[in-house]
């Protein structure tokens, strides 16, 4: 019954996942600690094999719009994997208790930054890195037509995908608010560009560790399955009907319960 | 130039599609006839300890437990479709005669090649 209770929280995962634009990670991992009592190393693991699930799905999607840089992502995927490696290797000596604290504050960072939007700032520069890389490209946008964008900060790019792949590992999400941060604030990218390339990259970054959680024996069917298939599923009804909710409302009121959640995994890992 | 790039993407884009409904469907059949034959054993995870998968496969594939090998072929398999992904765009980067991005496209493979045999290690 457990098992069928998982699934169902794992379809709403993946549903609000995708309509809010995060992974299933963020909603997975607190359920299967703090309703289930799962080991946190085990929900990290079945996480990261949700995330390299609809990350792939997604990545799908995004190419065939042409808004993933390609290009950009090889080069950055270099960051990422790097710092999963480096994740799994700092993983296998912290305790679960610090997981939980760390967890419990990437979720109240993950709230506020889901209350903070902004505009894009396209680069009018290309750093030699981009030029040498061809990395600058276009889209069409259907209201302002076709966006040329050029790439700035390399360098500080793939610096902080290295961060953000050790944090994938570490904690078993996706890392896409970091990502995009990266992207969107240092290389100077138009946002849709940034999402759709953090997307991209995220299946490479979940996979480099959840193949080694896998061949650990971290990744257990009884919890990974359930959760992937429930993700997949979610995320695929939130694709169809995200034009047609309340997307900022629904993202309100999710806020609220991040906050709450980030506290409660907090106070878990300090008793 | 362009159109090599966008032929490129959708080419990716099709096999992963097809690739996490196959991981899908397996992971399915194999969760599904798991739960019949095996009952619910969800709350065996409360404590950490990992069995080498290696060793695990062996104990099914003794005890002829299918559907528990099948879970675990559908989950590798979802594993690999972003190494193979990277296999992919190396090749089609090398045939656009694009080298540097296709030498960047191997040394992400070669460092996910390295990240799983960490789990063999550790």
């Amino acid at each position: 019954m457990d098992s069928i209770l998982l699934l169902l929280i794992s379809v709403l995962g993946g549903f609000l996942g995708s309509l809010l634009g995060l992974g299933g990670g963020i909603i997975v991992v607190p359920a299967l600690t703090l309703i289930f009592g799962v080991d946190i190393r085990y929900a990290i693991a079945a996480s990261l094999i949700s995330i390299v699930a609809t990350s792939t799905g997604a990545a799908a999607r995004f190419l065939k719009d042409h808004l993933t840089n390609l290009r950009l992502a090889v080069l950055l995927e270099l960051g990422t994997v790097t710092g999963a490696m480096t994740g799994f290797l700092i993983s296998t000596h912290i305790s679960g208790s610090y997981l939980y604290v760390l967890f419990g504050f990437f979720l109240f960072f993950s709230a506020v930054i889901m209350l903070w939007k902004k505009d894009d700032h396209l680069s009018e520069v290309d750093h030699p890195w981009s030029v040498r890389l061809k990395l600058s490209g276009n889209y069409t946008d259907n209201i302002r037509g076709k966006i040329f964008y050029k790439v700035a900060n390399v360098p500080l790019g793939l610096f902080s995908m290295y961060f953000a792949g050790i944090l994938s590992a570490l904690l078993g999400i996706g890392s896409g608010i970091f990502k995009v941060m990266a992207m969107d604030g240092a290389m100077k990218l138009p946002m849709k560009v940034s999402s759709a390339t953090s997307n991209f990259m995220i299946g490479v970054t979940a996979a480099a560790s959840a193949g080694a959680f896998f061949l650990r024996g971290d990744i257990r069917p009884e919890i990974a399955c359930p959760v992937s298939l429930g993700i997949i599923a979610g995320s695929w009804v939130g694709a169809g009907v995200m034009t047609k909710l309340p997307a900022m409302t629904i993202r309100k009121i999710f806020v609220v319960v991040l906050f709450i959640v980030s506290i409660q995994m907090i106070n878990k890992g300090l008793q | 130039m362009k159109e090599d790039m966008e032929h490129i993407e959708l080419r990716i884009s099709r096999f992963l599609r097809l690739g996490v409904m196959i991981a899908g469907l397996l992971i399915a059949i194999g969760w599904v006839f798991n739960l019949k034959l095996s009952g619910d054993l969800f709350s065996q995870f409360k404590t950490y300890d990992p069995i080498p998968l290696q060793n695990f496969w062996l104990y099914h594939y003794n005890q002829g437990n299918w559907s528990r090998l099948l879970c675990y072929v559908g989950l590798f398999s979802l594993i690999s479709l972003p190494v193979i992904r990277v296999i992919l765009t190396g090749i089609l980067f090398f045939k656009q005669k694009d080298f540097l991005l296709a030498f960047f496209a191997g040394l992400v493979f070669l460092g996910l090649i390295i990240s799983f045999s960490f789990g063999f290690q550790h």
